[in-house]
């Protein structure tokens, strides 16, 4: 079997079975790359670090990284579709069987409980990002509220309140405070 | 000239592909950090769906199997546009990743060694944790009721940022929940009829 149609499979396995995002991901990409022999554990710990320190989503860019360092553009292709694909089926029947269905009560009393509950997973997406972004060190390993405190970065937390107000009172969009926020960054926390 | 212009700024499987082309380049992470730019382009922009439609979209694309960020654009593509949106939304979405990616791994082969990259991602970071928490006030503000949904959040967001429980458990306990919620208020609708 060609390497393309092996990594496209191989991807598209992972895609099937991987659930809860990047993070969770990555390791089965990790699993899924042994039999290709084209990365060694150093490299991998390459592609997750270029992986999370540049833009688009986590698991994308590893099956990016891993197919190009295996085969070359036409292996990255081959990876990014194949993990794509499942998604691709999955979510297309969801939202078929969702719009067909949308006035049955079933489905209506479904999202009457989904609703508030995707709500919640947003701010716990919130103190997620927040822990990494605004703590140096892991937030479970703090003992007391004054390590709590200790650990808190003082410029990202200021920039992240910024971000906040600015988004709010000032009705500024997500990307110019992104760019804002990155150049400030580059200036404040490089020191 | 003139009309090709316009044709992009009119045509929706342009404005799929832009926005969630948007999405994959100004976002570190995935996932989660993509939903401010996705509630401001998807609602407030283009009005393609409600803030609950949002809600079911974030929902559906966590508890399926895959990436989130690519469920999330299939999502919206297949609910816009079918098939067509959903591949123009999910080639949006990647093609950032794939392009960077390439290019980083053929030229760099490192990012992260230089203090002004690494200044400029704490301040993408910092910038995504101001902006998530702006989206979740805003969609919580926007869906929250009554009573039993605030409790729901509140409960939902305890489960998962404290007690760290996956979140697809979390999204079939509150289906359940749900079901049985509507059928209560259901009966109830009933005899007061």
């Amino acid at each position: 079997m060609s390497i393309i149609l092996r990594l496209f499979l191989t991807f598209a396995k992972i895609g099937a079975v991987g659930f809860g995002g990047g993070l969770a991901i990555v390791p089965l990409i990790y699993q899924g790359m042994l039999q290709f022999n084209s990365m060694d554990p150093e490299e991998f710990a390459e592609l997750f670090a270029i992986s999370q320190a540049t833009p688009g989503p986590l698991a994308v860019n590893a099956a990016t990284f891993s197919g190009f360092e295996t085969a070359g553009v036409l292996g990255a292709a081959a990876a990014t579709l194949g993990v794509a694909l499942p998604s691709f089926i999955l979510v297309g029947i969801c939202v078929k069987f969702l719009n067909k269905y949308n006035e049955h009560s079933l489905v209506k009393g479904a999202f009457t409980g989904i609703r508030p509950v995707a709500v919640g997973m947003i701010l716990a997406g919130f103190v997620m990002i927040g822990q990494t972004a605004l703590f140096s060190g892991a937030l479970s390993e703090v003992q007391s509220l004054a390590g709590f405190f200790e650990n808190i970065k003082i410029i990202p937390l200021a920039m992240a309140a910024a971000t906040f107000v600015l988004a709010k009172k000032f009705k500024i969009n997500a990307i110019t405070l992104i760019i804002i926020m990155g150049v400030s960054g580059a200036l404040l926390c490089s020191v | 000239m003139k009309k090709l212009i316009s044709f992009f700024k009119q045509n929706i499987y342009w404005k799929l592909f832009e926005c969630f082309f948007k999405m994959g380049l100004f976002t570190i992470g995935g996932g989660m950090a993509m939903i401010p730019i996705m509630q401001e382009n998807v609602c407030d922009k283009y009005k393609w769906m409600t803030e609950e439609e949002v809600l079911d979209c974030i929902a559906v694309s966590q508890s399926l199997p895959g990436v989130v960020a690519i469920n999330m654009a299939t999502y919206v593509g297949y609910h816009k546009k079918g098939l067509l949106g959903a591949v123009v939304s999910t080639t949006g979405v990647v093609l950032p990743s794939f392009i960077i990616i390439i290019l980083v791994v053929s030229f760099l082969r490192t990012v992260d060694d230089n203090i002004y990259v690494q200044g400029a991602l704490e301040g993408i970071k910092a910038a995504a944790t101001g902006l998530i928490a702006y989206a979740a006030w805003k969609m919580g503000k926007q869906t929250l009721k009554n009573a039993f949904q605030w409790v729901l959040a509140v409960a939902a967001f305890v489960v998962i940022a404290v007690f760290g429980v996956s979140a697809v458990w979390v999204i079939l306990a509150g289906i359940i929940i749900g079901e049985v919620y509507f059928a209560i208020a259901g009966m109830r609708g009933e005899e007061e009829k």
